[in-house]
């Protein structure tokens, strides 16, 4: 095996242990133990990083794979966030390639604008469909983006420890 | 821009929205089933889900033990009194369990005593609860395999409504719970037979309670009425108990009032439940 493949093979382990790692906490013990009164979201954080430090198309199949188990971990078909993070991971990819530059700021923009537009796919049924107020759905729009912001940085941390493995 | 569509950008993108498209297309072609990605992913994501219920609950008993022990002794003392008080009522008890038995006799249903219940039922355990803030939704270790279809109402062992199967795989379901914005069941008020709707509702969700409306003439609802399913519109079957009116609002025109609902079932404790497949014959 090659020093790149032993690599490759190396990233794809690390990054399905952290998404599993964030699967368990994320749908499977903070949905039961909510922090500010809100489910927090770690798993947009992984194709966040993902895309930041690996760039669009790593960040891409990153956000799929986070998409796929934030679907599940919603108990709703695999659509919404599987499109959504692989859209995500494109992007800060694309937007870090280009126009941000590697590091934490890129990542705490791009993590806060996933965090925004996770809300936002999930609320614009409820406020068109659903008859919810747009104070209701903003309140907790604002208490999930408080409580999953506490999981922002050690995500960061965590991605660059693993660029800096592979 | 020109950039940004390279070709494994759009193969990655592509990759996304087949998902995406055999998601939607298996859904809709088994109508209700559990879609590709519940398929797949059940034989590995079940065991792991039943695992770390069964984790996180030994570790919340632990954390019991070890950091409420003072509201143990506490309740430990309630409870000696309320022994005490149970002693002098049971006096009443052959009174009480007559007239229970005539009461849930003319209701149509005895919740307490499986053997009489007019339905056929399977028993399942909660696995794991969404993890959405914006919807109220539960796995159930049972599915298809155990004859449990889209539709079917879940119920507490004291038959109270808990929720519908909306998506069923070969050995799990998903319930929607009745606090969920997207539940709607037909109901009837006990006692002066009002009917009318109760449905989830956005505004009301962080509360865990249900909003009452359509109802027949809003001046005989009064707070503390039971509300019962009236087995009309949608599946559930009639005389299961959802709740109990809480309070009576005002809608947001003004001209009309709604119920609140307290749910009978408390949703952040229930964990082992009971699916009604079937209503018994005869």
């Amino acid at each position: 095996m090659t020093e790149s493949r032993k690599k490759a093979a190396a990233r794809i382990l690390l990054f399905s242990a952290l998404l599993l790692f964030s699967y368990i906490l994320q749908g499977l013990i903070l949905n039961r133990h909510p922090i500010f009164g809100a489910k927090p979201l770690i798993l947009p954080f992984i194709a966040v990083g993902a895309a930041v430090f690996f760039g669009r198309v790593k960040g891409g199949v990153v956000g799929i794979a986070a998409g796929f188990l934030m679907d599940l971990a919603y108990n709703q078909p695999t659509i919404m966030f599987t499109l959504t993070l692989a859209f995500i991971g494109l992007m800060v990819g694309y937007l870090v390639e280009t126009v941000l530059v590697k590091g934490l700021f890129a990542y705490a923009v791009s993590a806060l604008a996933a965090l925004l537009i996770c809300f936002a796919v999930e609320a614009v049924g409820y406020l068109i469909a659903g008859g919810a107020s747009a104070s209701a759905v903003l309140g907790v729009g604002l208490r999930q983006t408080a409580a999953s912001a506490l999981f922002a940085i050690p995500v960061y941390y965590i991605v660059l420890g693993i660029s800096k493995l592979v | 821009m020109k950039d940004l569509i390279s070709k494994k950008g759009i193969i990655v993108a592509a990759v996304a929205i087949v998902i995406a498209l055999i998601a939607a297309v298996t859904m809709a072609v088994s109508g209700g089933n559990a879609d590709f990605g519940r398929v797949i992913s059940e034989p590995v994501f079940k065991p792991l889900r039943s695992a770390m219920n069964g984790l996180v609950g030994t570790l919340e008993d632990i954390y019991g033990y070890i950091y409420r022990y003072d509201t143990v002794v506490a309740e430990n003392a309630q409870l000696k009194e309320r022994i005490a008080e149970l002693e002098r009522d049971s006096r009443d008890y052959t009174e009480i369990v007559e007239e229970n038995d005539r009461l849930r006799s003319l209701l149509g249903f005895a919740m307490r005593d499986f053997d009489t219940l007019p339905y056929e039922m399977k028993d399942v355990t909660i696995i794991s609860w969404t993890a959405s803030n914006f919807s109220s939704s539960f796995t159930i270790n049972r599915g298809a395999s155990s004859g449990i279809e889209v539709g079917d109402s879940v119920i507490t062992a004291e038959g109270y409504l808990v929720g519908v199967v909306t998506e069923v795989g070969s050995t799990s379901s998903t319930v929607v719970s009745i606090i969920d914005t997207t539940m709607s069941v037909g109901a009837i008020l006990s006692g002066t037979d009002e009917t009318g709707i109760v449905e989830g509702d956005f505004n009301l969700f962080k509360e865990s309670r249900l909003k009452l409306d359509y109802i027949d003439n809003a001046a005989n609802v009064f707070i503390g009425d039971s509300v019962l399913t009236s087995g009309r519109g949608g599946n559930s079957p009639a005389g299961l108990i959802i709740g109990t009116v809480e309070s009576i609002r005002e809608d947001s025109t003004g001209h009309g009032s709604f119920a609140v609902v307290k749910p009978a079932a408390d949703l952040s404790s229930v964990s082992n439940l009971y699916v009604i497949t079937d209503i018994k014959a005869g």
